[in-house]
């Protein structure tokens, strides 16, 4: 502290007087007068005196005596002027404002600026774009909304929503002061429930009630409860867990909830049926979807498939173990599951299995080993029976196209292939009902390989090897059982496969040993939880799996 | 333990207590549907107002609502509070809207000047206490033209008295300037040394060319450039102190016209339960 | 010879003497008239002799019909001798304060006080009719710009007096003793003649001559001693008959060299202060031959400390030095000598009580465990502390340098010191502007002052334990607040002589020009601008306290007691 600049000397029988709004504007040139700006700012400088008229007894004029205080200087040397003025003249000068007044002067500039540009902000051109909390969702885009937004144009479309955007400032604190609890209720905050608001009856009326989840529902949620709109221009962001659990993690929701269910009818519950989609379809659980649970990893219940031992009751006998053990190969190497099942565009699923697709390559339904050109046509009995029919013709098409040209030449070659065919089937009748019921591969018609491809051909022992054949239909014709392939599985939870591919097949779906076409591969909830799981460190959050209204479940939540 | 200390540990536990209290509500809350952004934005609002007040808490001294120690103590501490609730109310993400980004810009002004106005309020002093050379503000001006005239006289009376006008003229080129007005304020508040060693090394060249009677003339110039300089520290040093404020008190005028705006807008257009 | 006088005269105080209108012819008047006429003129030193005394230590003042002489409350350096015509002393109850010039101490009412907030001038200085009002029973003006009482049958009608002829005098104590003065005296008829004797000289006058010693000791010891005595702890248990022997056999003295508000300053600026030239009380290693009681004016408490002395603390009134050691001896039969020195610091009025008068009378009464800590061998060998010599020791808990800075620049007579952390100030000036907002708008202290470290005393009124301001105020509008003890500036009465000003060694006084409600000067009939006197009130009128103190957001400015070095020493280790 020794080394401490001394602290310079000045005039200390004067007060310092910051809080005077105004200061001499001689004080930045070290020398303020002793009388000071006005408190309006204006300079009241003077002079030094006022000089005082003494007068002795006899004498007429009087002589002008200088008042100035010993502590500014004493009298002057020149004294007064003769007309009685100070003979010194204060300087004027132009008052400065002091540092802390001009804080003051910028605090209600900037108040001004900020009202105004809140004023050009609230109300000019781009009024809404700059109230607007942030752009609507990806899901509130599209041509519906593009509609909506026309209908409100004077508000840029925010008037399809907001009702207070359907007029001005008055318009806005009506509205502010119709929400409940209102503005000048905060204290009810606290105690407010979730239920429906002004705003949710523009969600309506659109996405009508709850009903879209469940049928029942029985708590009015306010859609804002779970969405927040306005987040940025993506996806709306999933719903927390903690909103579904105010429900499922409830007991006397889900028991309202249920009663509720036992009296609607099951078709109530029946809609999730999607356009151009095979859902597999669940039954029912007697109480519904009204366990009480808290996590997916705890108490979620198993899934459907698994709890209740459900079946896959396709009519297509199809053996996954076979398929894949060495006895199948394809290009000398055995099947993998990618050969069939091939992820759709999105990855997140697969496309459907069809038999030109995924079968047809090995199961080419080739009925003549002699002529594995000839194919039986898929899909339909009476094609097949038709195809049958015009078996000549068929053999002389073919030998046309093996480049046999003189008529005789055709006819020897058709007559020569009828024989050897009615040889090994009897007669025509014998051919259609083997290629129709034969399953025994030990009856196989043909073992071949198509040109050019050198894998072994599946053998065709005929439709029934593969399909659900029975006779009695229409015309003497078999009625073969509807293949049905389910393009989902699971319809309340959603399975992004793109996401999963750190792990194998395998892992999850146990597809070599299932020999049974009965047999779901699907994983059960402990495969699940194995990484969605606090311990397994992978998000287990509702909305991983599931989407509350999925009356949309054709979109998969592929985005987020 | 010294009564900072104490008083540091007090108020910071009691900021901890209250970030922790707020963020157990919050998570409890934030299923329940309640309206939480709501009620963290009205307590933000209100801690804001208090905050606010402090400086018309200030203008009327004499009432006896406690000392402004205390105050000051509250306002730190509620106002690194709000920065808390702000992160609740905003959830941690950055806002989308234009009037949301400008509400975050003017907070995140408002907290940074404060923060930084607290950090010098708490550091220079020592640094000016230090350097010594103690003036109240309004009186720099004074001192100012009291060392300028001395200088001056110096350098005019060393033309007639050493017959030559060697100091005039460096005080003419270098000095005047420097005792005219406040000089050197950036390295004043960056503690450089570098201005004031440059002019001493030059007064200190120029003693080749003088006499004995001008090297006295000169020692007393060194000493008045000194108090000129420990001056302009005072002036920058203090100027400083008080011109955070100039930014910290306007934008959280302009903060919290717009905060009211911002309820408005809320209750109007959202008036959702979220 | 049972009063001691320790006394370094210095008669170049008559380079500037009392009056210097005084004439040969008045001191040879003086001389026919008792007491002088009684006084050996040859018992008088040759450097002060008696017609010296009177000639540049005294002065005549005529007295007008209701002249206030003294105030009760004031503090004054000058003891008066009634010449002619009479004065009247008047008994309690005393005069109300607006009659004695000064204002009646009350708070603002809370509607006042928030209304401050659109009341305050927005000029400086402005004084307000209402303000300037004196009370009508006085009136100010005259010679030595006197205070005239307007009605003085009725007050005698009203209060009780008693008359003091020629020959009476009064003020002695007050003067010697730095006391306020007990009773107002007013001058009744216009032919009141008194002699006003400035202190130094009555102090010489006492050393000189017996009768007027034994006069005045005899009053001090009737009026002053038992009431001062029964105040202090170890002397309560004394019965009537023990404290009348006490009293009988204990000694008195004024120590000092000047008068430290004008000469101190002075001093203090050539430098040439220190330790080593106070007078000394006690010395450090003598013998304790008695107890010393300082009565007013203060006293720094050193110890030997290498080759210098270090300053333990100082003593202010009521403070007692030697008890510990005195106490060890008579219990021990043991020689302990004075552990510390006492020195003066400017004035000092003390009150020694022997040593055997101690012993046989006091020291018995005192039960054991109220005795002050005895000495261990090992304190005595200075290998340990003990819990008094801690307590004392202030300096180490300040530090020295502190020490130092607060004794040498007398800030130890502040009763609300503004001290300033200055590593903490921001230098915002919240606290003037505070200070203003309480004072209609005009700040009452400077925020700059003498610095050491990170300390700096503020120019702010402090409240002096021992007032040097009050000192010679013609009219009394610089006092003690009724309430507080707050030194208190009435702007009525003031009327701008500027002496309170001069006096105070701290800088802590202003004269300002006021001004009329429209911003203008006001100015008296020679055209010259009305001053006033201005200092800290420490917001008596106000509630809550000074708001300076209360305004300061970082806890940097304290209004300190300065006799209570503990507090001051927490605050500083905050």
């Amino acid at each position: 502290m020794k080394d401490q600049l001394p602290s310079p000397d000045f005039d200390r029988s004067r007060y310092d007087r910051p809080n005077q709004d105004w200061e001499c504007g001689w004080t930045c040139d070290g020398c303020p007068c002793r009388i000071g700006p006005s408190p309006s700012g204006t300079c009241r400088a003077t002079a030094e005196c006022r000089p005082v008229l003494e007068k002795k007894d006899g004498e007429d004029k009087g002589r002008w005596r200088c008042t100035r205080s010993k502590e500014h200087g004493g009298p002057c040397t020149n004294g007064p002027l003769p007309s009685g003025g100070c003979a010194c003249p204060i300087p004027t000068c132009q008052p400065r404002r002091s540092l802390r007044n001009q804080r003051g002067r910028l605090c209600v500039a900037v108040t001004a600026v900020t009202l105004a540009l809140l004023l050009v902000g609230f109300f000019g051109p781009w009024q809404w774009r700059f109230i607007s909390a942030g752009p609507v969702s990806s899901n509130h885009h599209g041509v519906v909304f593009a509609q909506m937004k026309h209908s409100w144009p004077g508000s840029d479309g925010c008037g399809a929503c907001h009702t207070a955007a359907h007029g001005d400032l008055h318009e806005w604190m009506r509205a502010a002061f119709r929400a409940r609890p209102g503005p000048f209720e905060p204290h009810r905050l606290l105690t407010a429930t979730a239920g429906m608001t002004e705003l949710d009856n523009h969600c309506l009326s659109c996405h009508p009630g709850h009903r879209f989840h469940q049928p029942n529902v029985t708590r009015d949620h306010s859609c804002s409860a779970c969405h927040r709109e306005h987040q940025g221009s993506g996806r709306m962001p999933p719903p927390a867990d903690t909103q579904c659990l105010s429900c499922h993690g409830n007991g006397t929701v889900m028991e309202a909830s249920r009663k509720a269910g036992e009296k609607l009818p099951p078709a109530a519950f029946d809609y999730r049926q999607v356009a151009g989609r095979q859902h597999f379809q669940v039954p029912r659980p007697e109480r519904g979807y009204t366990r009480v649970f808290k996590s997916f990893d705890t108490d979620h219940p198993e899934f459907q498939l698994h709890a209740q031992k459900l079946t896959d009751t396709n009519s297509l006998r199809f053996n996954h173990s076979l398929h894949l053990s060495s006895l199948v190969q394809r290009n000398g190497q055995p099947l993998a599951c990618a050969d069939c099942h091939q992820p759709a565009a999105a990855g997140a699923h697969f496309q459907a299995i069809t038999f030109a697709k995924h079968c047809q390559s090995c199961h080419a339904l080739q009925f003549d080993a002699r002529n594995p050109q000839l194919r039986v046509p898929h899909g339909d009995p009476v094609g097949v029976r038709a195809f049958l029919r015009s078996l000549p013709t068929q053999y002389a098409d073919l030998a046309r196209r093996s480049g046999v040209t003189a008529q005789a030449d055709t006819e020897k070659f058709v007559a020569e292939e009828m024989r050897l065919l009615r040889e090994r089937a009897f007669s025509g009748e014998n051919l259609e009902q083997q290629i129709f019921f034969a399953s025994d591969p030990s009856k196989q018609l043909t073992v071949g390989a198509s040109p050019g491809n050198a894998s072994p051909r599946a053998r065709f022992a005929g439709c029934a090897y593969c399909h659900d054949v029975k006779p009695g239909g229409a015309d003497g014709l078999p009625h073969i059982a509807r293949v049905f392939t389910p393009d989902r599985w699971l319809i309340r939870g959603e399975f992004n496969h793109a996401k999963h591919t750190i792990v194998n097949c395998a892992q999850c779906h146990d597809a070599a040993s299932s020999r049974r076409t009965e047999d779901i591969l699907l994983p059960n909830k402990q495969s699940c939880t194995e990484c969605h799981s606090p311990a397994g460190g992978v998000s287990q959050t509702c909305a991983t799996c599931h989407s509350y209204h999925t009356v949309h479940g054709s979109q998969p939540q592929t985005k987020r | 333990m010294s009564g900072f200390v104490r008083r540091r540990l007090l108020w910071g536990s009691l900021l901890l207590a209250a970030t922790l209290a707020v963020i157990s509500a919050y998570a409890r809350w934030a299923g329940a549907t309640t309206r939480e952004a709501y009620l963290s934005g009205w307590v933000l609002f209100g801690l804001m107002v208090l905050l606010t007040g402090y400086n018309w808490f200030k203008k009327i001294p004499y009432l006896p609502m406690g000392r402004s120690e205390v105050w000051l103590q509250f306002h730190i501490y509620a106002g690194l509070f709000t920065g808390v609730l702000f992160l609740l109310h905003v959830r941690g993400r950055w806002p989308t809207g234009w009037f949301e980004i400008v509400l975050t810009v003017l907070y995140v002004l408002v907290m940074v000047s404060g923060v930084l106005g607290i950090l010098i309020s708490r550091g220079w002093p020592k640094r000016l206490s230090a350097r010594g050379g103690e003036v109240p503000f309004e009186r720099i001006p004074i001192v100012r033209r009291q060392l300028r005239e001395q200088a001056e006289a110096l350098a005019l009376n060393s033309v007639a008295e050493a017959r030559s006008a060697t100091i005039a003229e460096f005080h003419a080129r270098r000095l005047h300037a420097f005792f005219a007005g406040p000089q050197n304020f950036l390295s004043h508040v960056f503690e450089i040394r570098l201005p004031l060693n440059a002019l001493l090394n030059e007064l200190g060249d120029l003693n080749r060319f003088l006499n004995e009677q001008e090297r006295k003339v000169t020692a007393q110039l060194v000493t008045l450039v000194r108090q000129k300089d420990g001056l302009d520290y005072q002036h920058a040093l203090q100027l400083t102190l008080r011109l955070w404020l100039f930014i910290h008190i306007p934008v959280t005028y302009s903060l919290m016209l717009c905060a009211l705006a911002h309820i408005v807008l809320v209750y109007g257009f959202s008036a959702g339960v979220r | 010879m049972d009063t001691a006088h320790f006394v370094i005269d210095k008669p170049e105080r008559w380079d500037s003497s009392f009056d210097s209108d005084m004439t040969e012819a008045d001191v040879n008047r003086l001389l026919e008239i008792r007491p002088f006429s009684e006084m050996n003129s040859g018992k008088f030193s040759k450097r002060t002799p008696l017609r010296g005394i009177l000639k540049n230590d005294a002065r005549i003042r005529r007295f007008k019909n209701g002249e206030i002489i003294v105030r009760a409350g004031d503090y004054g350096s000058s003891a008066f001798l009634v010449l002619a015509g009479n004065a009247r002393v008047v008994l309690d109850p005393g005069l109300p304060v607006s009659l004695l010039g000064q204002r009646k101490s009350q708070h603002k009412s809370l509607f006042q006080i928030v209304a401050q907030l659109w009341t305050n001038p927005r000029d400086p200085e402005v004084r307000t009719p209402a303000e300037l009002e004196q009370d009508t029973g006085v009136k100010v003006g005259g010679e030595f710009k006197g205070v005239f009482l307007q009605d003085v049958p009725r007050i005698l009608d009203e209060h009780l007096t008693a008359t003091m002829s020629p020959g009476d005098f009064f003020g002695e104590i007050a003067a010697l003793s730095r006391s306020a003065r007990t009773s107002t005296i007013f001058a009744v008829g216009d032919a009141t003649e008194m002699l006003e004797i400035r202190w130094q000289g009555l102090r010489d006058l006492l050393r000189f001559d017996d009768h007027l010693r034994h006069h005045i000791d005899r009053i001090y010891r009737e009026r002053t001693l038992a009431t001062h005595l029964r105040e202090i702890p170890i002397f309560r248990r004394l019965n009537d008959e023990q404290l009348k022997r006490v009293i009988e056999q204990t000694q008195f003295g004024t120590y000092g060299d000047y008068d430290w508000s004008g000469d101190y300053k002075r001093l203090v600026k050539e430098g040439t202060r220190s330790p080593e030239k106070e007078t000394i009380i006690a010395q450090e290693g003598d013998y304790p031959n008695g107890v010393v009681l300082i009565r007013s004016g203060f006293a720094r408490l050193s110890q030997k400390f290498g080759h210098g002395h270090r300053t333990l603390n100082y003593l202010s009134a009521g403070s007692q030095f030697g008890l510990r050691e005195i106490a060890h001896n008579w219990a021990h039969k043991d020689t302990v000598p004075f552990q510390h020195s006492l020195r003066v610091i400017g004035y000092t009025h003390v009150i020694v009580v022997p040593a055997p008068v101690m012993e046989e009378i006091v020291l018995p009464t005192v039960p054991r465990d109220q005795l002050p800590e005895f000495f261990t061998p090992a304190e005595l060998a200075g290998t340990e502390q003990s819990e008094s010599q801690q307590k004392l020791d202030a300096g180490a808990k300040i530090g020295p340098e502190l020490m130092e800075f607060l004794t040498e620049n007398r800030y130890f007579n502040g009763t609300s010191t503004m001290v300033i952390d200055m590593e903490r100030c921001t230098r915002c000036d919240d606290c003037v502007r505070a200070c203003a907002s309480a004072n209609e708008g005009n700040p009452r202290f400077l925020r700059h002052g003498q610095t050491t470290g990170r300390i700096m005393v503020a120019n702010s009124c402090m409240h002096c334990a021992d007032p040097v301001c009050l000192i010679g105020c013609p009219t009394g509008a610089i006092h003690r607040g009724q309430t507080g003890g707050e030194v208190v500036v009435n702007q009525a009465t003031c009327i701008g002589c500027s002496i309170c000003s001069n006096n105070c060694p701290y800088e802590a006084i202003r004269m300002v020009e006021i001004r009329e409600e429209d911003g203008a000067f006001m100015v008296d009939k020679d055209m010259k601008p009305i001053v006033k006197a201005t200092k800290c009130d420490l917001c008596s009128d106000q509630l809550g306290g000074p708001a300076c103190e209360r305004s300061c957001p970082h806890g940097a400015l304290k209004r300190m007691d300065m006799n209570n070095l503990d507090s001051f020493a927490k605050w500083l280790q905050r």
